[in-house]
C-alpha cells in the first residue's frame, strides 16, 4: 500500500502532465520550473470507535500551483478541481494512485491562505486548493 | 468502593440472538450508547381530604437504549442487527462490558425495535439501533 501523499502525487501528475514538477514539501528557492506544483499534508486524523476499532480516516492536503502565465495557472487549478467525471479530483472515489479511497473533495483555499511553496511572489501567479481525502 | 472515573473508550456491546450467553461483540459501535431511560410509574393514591396529592411509586418501565453502528450491508455485524429487527422469539440477551477495574458487566434482555440508517456525503455511513429492555435492565445495585 503506497503512502497517501504518493498516491496524490500520482494523481496530480496524471492531471498536469509529466513535464510539470510535482513535489511534496517546500520547493527549493533555486527551482525555477514554470509552471510547478507544490503539495503538502496539512492534517490527518482517524476516527476511533467506542470499542477502540478504527473508523473513517480523513486527510487534508494543500496543493499550490505556481507559474508566470496566469491563464496557465488557473487552467491547471481548474483541471485539478474538476469533477472526477471530467478527469479531475473532485468527487473521485475508488482507485486513487495505487490504492482505493472513499472520497476526494477539492475546494479553493480561503482568501487569507498563506502559501507554503514560495516565500515571495516575485511576479509569479499562484493558486491554492484544499484536497480532502477520506480513507 | 471508590469511584473510578471512566470514559466511553473501551466499552463493548455484545449480543446473543438465542437469548443465552454465547456473546458476539459488536465491533462496529461508533460512539457509545444512550439509555436505557428507565422510569417508574407514578400512582396517585390521594383521597378527597388530601391537600397535597400523595404519590406511590409503581412499576418500572426499563426503557429504551440507542446506539449507532458503522453500517455496511456486507458486514456480518451489520446483518446481525438487521436480522434481530425481524426476530420476535427468543428475546436476545445483551452484555455491556465496562473497561478497566474489575471490568464490570451488565446483562439484560432486549428486543431490537428500531433501526435508522444515515448516509451523507463525507460522513461515515451509520445506522442507529434502538433496543427496548425486556424486564430487568441489570443495573448494579451493590
Amino acid at each position: 500500500m503506497a503512502d497517501l501523499a504518493e498516491n496524490l502525487r500520482t494523481e496530480l501528475v496524471q492531471i498536469v502532465g509529466n513535464d510539470v514538477p510535482v513535489e511534496q514539501g517546500k520547493i527549493s528557492e533555486e527551482t525555477e520550473a514554470d509552471p510547478r506544483v507544490f503539495y503538502g499534508r496539512v492534517s490527518e486524523q482517524a476516527e476511533v470507535f467506542v470499542g477502540g476499532q478504527g473508523g473513517l480516516g480523513e486527510a487534508h492536503f494543500t496543493v499550490e500551483i505556481f507559474g508566470t502565465d496566469v491563464a496557465e495557472v488557473q487552467d491547471m487549478a481548474g483541471r485539478i478541481r474538476a469533477l472526477a467525471g471530467d478527469n479531475g479530483l473532485n468527487g473521485k472515489h475508488g482507485y486513487f494512485g495505487l490504492d482505493e479511497v472513499l472520497g476526494v473533495y477539492v475546494t479553493d483555499q480561503d482568501d487569507d491562505y498563506e502559501y507554503r511553496g514560495m516565500d515571495a511572489d516575485e511576479g509569479w501567479h499562484a493558486a491554492a486548493l484544499d484536497v480532502q481525502i477520506f480513507t | 468502593m471508590t469511584l473510578r472515573r471512566r470514559i466511553g473508550l473501551g466499552f463493548t456491546i455484545a449480543v446473543d440472538p438465542a437469548g443465552g450467553t454465547s456473546w458476539t461483540t459488536l465491533g462496529n459501535v461508533v460512539d457509545g450508547y444512550k439509555g436505557p431511560d428507565s422510569k417508574a410509574d407514578k400512582v396517585d393514591v390521594s383521597i378527597l381530604v388530601d391537600i397535597f396529592k400523595p404519590m406511590a411509586k409503581g412499576q418500572i418501565d426499563s426503557g429504551e437504549m440507542t446506539f449507532e453502528i458503522a453500517y455496511d450491508p456486507e458486514d456480518s455485524h451489520s446483518t446481525l442487527v438487521e436480522s434481530l429487527l425481524q426476530q420476535y422469539d427468543p428475546v436476545p440477551t445483551w452484555l455491556i462490558t465496562y473497561p478497566h477495574g474489575g471490568t464490570p458487566t451488565r446483562t439484560f434482555s432486549a428486543q431490537l425495535s428500531g433501526r435508522s440508517e444515515e448516509v451523507s456525503r463525507g460522513k461515515l455511513v451509520t445506522c442507529t439501533i434502538t433496543l427496548f429492555i425486556y424486564g430487568d435492565p441489570g443495573y448494579a445495585t451493590s
